[in-house]
């Protein structure tokens, strides 16, 4: 580095500076302000895209609570597809197969469950989605299917597909692997536990 | 070398250098004074840290909860708080984990929603419908500015969505409800008798060897806790009231005179005002003020003036009519002059924070204050009441000095105070009677300082009437109890376990026989045979290890299956399993099967539920200090 004799040296060097690097301070300062104004704009958008779809959220529960089939089926569909980028595209599809199950069309409700196991950014609500589907499987008879979707267990959800490959096992009368699932089940404390354990001494015990 | 940065430092680069450093020396500390991270936190969710001080306030709300629903059952002592301040601190990481994740997600919930949730709630309700003024009293009441009571009702919304939506969503498949109605409703139908074991008891001398044997092998039954004998000095209400001298008409008189004031906290004063406002200029608004007071002065009417001159478009109108207000309510400029005022008085200009105020004073009311014959009674029992609780804390006071400066006793406490000491039974640290339903009395007769140095205990607030302090009377440690004074329960008790094995290879032999064909009529010999016919499982007339073994018994295809079971008292039983019926969908009501259905699915619904939040919580930053 030099040394500056005078004042009038030290701004003409600074002055050479600018020009060498005026323009890269200027698309700095652009590029970083229009970052900052680009984040809060798309904070703002997913803020108001989030309000607008948790009204039409709470229309469709409230419409599935008066039993409102018709009316909750046209939020859920209007939800799936107006606020895909969000988890609410996947409650809506979770309640779509509820509806189309219990109006009698598993196929319909199967492949809402199957698209939120796609579509979901959520490893938890992907293992409901997966439950919910293999077991409709089983109650449809098809347990090869059902049996194949027991597979990308979170272990928050372990005892609850345990319990589901006891009820697969026991459908197809393989009472031994049936009850090892049950006790796994019970082992890792999943939930309706007295129902698990009727189910498992229904069975009976093994023989010795 | 020197003169040289000493010339060069006289630039204006130099200054700007100076400039650069002197910024993070004004800075530092400034996080002190604007209150980033004073409190420490006692666990961090993804950038939200939960404090103490709010666990405590949630606590405190919990326990409040729990004392009003149970009432008189509720006992200070009655719960662990460490533990339960820990389960208040899970649970708010769990809501922090819901709301980030909830967001992280998308869900949002918008004003409209908020703001339906408050116009709803009963407690802002005048005549089933929404009143502002309540409304905000009740967030004044709670200390709650209206902006950050909006956000709880935000987060309460938004921490629900996600449970709304798994619960709500939950499906039961046909394969699913016939299964739970065929088990439910499963029908078993079994023959049974009784082999009772008191039947093999037998007189026999049992050897001393054998004795010993399970003395020895058995010992942790005979072992005795540690146990402490204490004598304590406790105050309560109980305690002081008696003490209490009946008090002088002269001191009721005296309490009346210092009290009454209180009551004029109710006063409701009416009030007319003129305002000018003062936007910028003190001195114009002040002249143009002191110009309507002369005018009032020269007898012009204070209503015609307020409608005339005054700058407050609410009152104006009516003549500067405010109409009732109490204290804690206006500007406290306006309000002391208000207050100050005789009836039909005006004041002089009163500066508050919107301008000059003349104001009128045109009715009080509620401020009459009854006279002392009137409300004699009522006196009396508050300042006994407040009397108790001077000489509740002063009694404490000297109780607490006393039972510290002679720590080795409790005799000079109780000579000063004049109270009785009084003593306990044998107490571990497991019992919960007496003055032990306080973990805080166990946990201070066992400690250290109580226990092993013999010192009186500290005083411990059982509630906020109830004090005790206490000292180890006698002190037993953990013991074995010897085999001699324990021989012949073991005696009683090896006759009792033998007569069982006893009992049970009879059973087993009977099993065997019926297995190879032998009816059960043949087996039980003498034994009265119960035939209940087909039973389910909550059959009560069964008892239950037996009606738990039926239900587990393997069916036989071919024909009766046969099994066994041990009863509480030791009995055996023996039963021939004849047929099952499983409980059939259709054979149901339909009401009763779609209650079942919403049953299970409630069941599964807030299973997964609670997985989904175990599985968030998995995978959150979570941080416990």
């Amino acid at each position: 580095m030099s040394v500056y004799e005078t004042e009038e040296e030290q701004v003409e060097s600074i002055k050479r500076w600018w020009k060498e690097n005026g323009t890269s301070v200027i698309a700095g300062l652009v590029i970083g302000l229009g970052g900052v104004f680009g984040w809060q704009t798309w904070n703002q958008h997913t803020d108001s895209t989030g309000e607008q779809g948790s009204i039409a959220f709470e229309q469709m529960m409230q419409a599935v609570s008066n039993g409102d089939v018709d009316s909750s089926s046209k939020q859920a569909e209007l939800l799936r597809i107006e606020y895909e980028s969000t988890a609410y595209a996947d409650i809506a599809a979770l309640v779509q197969a509820k509806l189309k199950l219990e109006q009698g069309d598993s196929p319909a409700a199967r492949s809402q469950l199957d698209w939120v196991m796609r579509h979901t950014k959520d490893q938890g609500i992907e293992q409901i989605a997966r439950l919910r589907l293999a077991r409709i499987l089983l109650s449809d008879g098809d347990h090869a299917a059902a049996a194949a979707l027991l597979t990308n267990i979170k272990p928050s959800f372990a005892g609850e597909f345990a319990e589901l490959r006891g009820d697969i096992a026991a459908a197809n009368n393989d009472l031994d692997q049936a009850r090892q699932a049950y006790q796994e089940a019970v082992d890792l404390d999943a939930g309706n536990r007295t129902m698990i354990i009727i189910k498992m001494d229904d069975l009976g015990s093994p023989k010795s | 070398m020197l003169q040289a940065i000493r010339d060069k430092a006289q630039g204006w680069i130099a200054w700007l250098i100076v400039g650069l450093i002197s910024v993070p020396f004004a800075l530092w500390g400034i996080q002190e004074y604007i209150g980033v991270g004073v409190e420490p936190a006692l666990a961090t969710v993804g950038d939200v840290k939960i404090t103490e001080r709010q666990v405590d306030n949630r606590f405190q709300d919990f326990r409040q909860n729990l004392q009003e629903r149970l009432g008189a059952a509720y006992q200070p002592g009655l719960f662990d708080d460490e533990k339960m301040k820990r389960e208040v601190l899970e649970e708010m990481i769990n809501e922090n984990v819901i709301l980030q994740a909830s967001l992280g997600m998308g869900l949002r919930v918008g004003d409209i929603m908020v703001r339906d949730m408050i116009l709803a709630q009963e407690t802002f309700q005048i005549d089933g419908r929404f009143d502002q003024e309540t409304y905000e009293r009740n967030l004044r009441m709670q200390g709650q500015s209206s902006a950050s009571f909006e956000e709880r009702v935000r987060q309460y919304l938004l921490g629900n969505q996600l449970a709304i939506a798994v619960t709500n969503s939950e499906l039961v498949t046909d394969h699913e409800i016939n299964e739970a109605v065929r088990l439910a409703l499963q029908k078993r139908d079994v023959a049974y008798y009784t082999i009772p074991a008191a039947k093999y008891i037998s007189e026999d001398e049992i050897s001393d060897s054998d004795l010993r044997a399970h003395y020895e092998a058995s010992q942790e039954q005979f072992r005795v806790p540690e146990q402490v004998q204490l004598e304590y000095l406790r105050l309560d209400a109980a305690v002081i009231s008696p003490l209490l001298e009946a008090p002088t008409e002269e001191q009721l008189l005296a309490y009346y005179e210092t009290n009454k004031e209180g009551q004029r906290q109710n006063e409701q004063r009416r009030a007319s005002h003129i305002l000018i406002a003062v936007d910028d200029n003190d001195d114009v608004a002040r002249q143009q003020i002191i110009e309507i007071q002369n005018k009032l002065n020269s007898g012009s009417s204070f209503a015609e003036l307020a409608k005339s001159e005054s700058q407050d478009p609410g009152s104006s109108e009516e003549g500067g009519d405010l109409g009732f207000f109490e204290r804690g309510i206006m500007d406290k400029a306006f309000e002391d002059a208000a207050f100050s005022l005789q009836q039909g008085e005006v004041s002089g200009p009163v500066r508050s924070e919107f301008g000059y105020h003349l104001i009128k004073l045109t009715e009080i009311k509620g401020a009459d204050i009854k006279p002392f014959s009137e409300v004699r009674d009522e006196i009396e029992v508050s300042y006994r009441s407040s009397e108790v609780e001077r000489l509740f804390f002063d009694y404490v006071e000297r109780l607490g000095d006393h039972a510290f400066e002679s720590p080795d006793s409790l005799e000079p406490a109780a000579e000063a105070l004049g109270i009785t000491i009084q003593k306990t039974g044998w107490l571990n640290r497991e019992s919960r009677t007496g003055l032990f339903s306080s973990t805080k009395v166990s946990g201070a007769a066992f400690s250290e300082d109580v226990l092993e140095q013999g010192n009186n205990s500290e005083l411990l607030e059982l509630s906020a009437d109830d004090v005790v302090v206490l000292r180890v009377l006698e002190h037993k440690t953990a013991s074995i109890l010897p085999f001699d004074d324990v021989k012949l329960r073991i005696e009683d008790s090896l006759r009792i376990q033998r007569a069982e094995e006893q009992a049970e290879s009879v059973a087993k032999e009977a099993l065997a026989r019926l297995r190879a064909g032998e009816l059960i009529d043949q087996v039980a010999v003498g034994a009265e045979i119960a035939r209940p016919g087909a039973v389910d499982r909550n059959t009560l007339a069964m008892p239950r290890p037996l009606l738990a073994q039926l239900f587990k018994q393997p069916k036989d295809e071919s024909g009766s299956s046969f099994g066994s079971a041990k009863l509480d008292n030791g009995d055996q039983v023996v039963f021939e399993l004849i047929a099952v019926t499983d409980g059939l969908a259709t054979d149901i009501e339909q009401d009763q099967l779609s209650r079942e259905k919403s049953n299970l699915q409630q069941m599964r619904g807030r299973d997964y539920y609670d997985r989904l939040v175990q599985d968030l919580r998995s995978r959150a930053d979570v941080t416990l200090n």
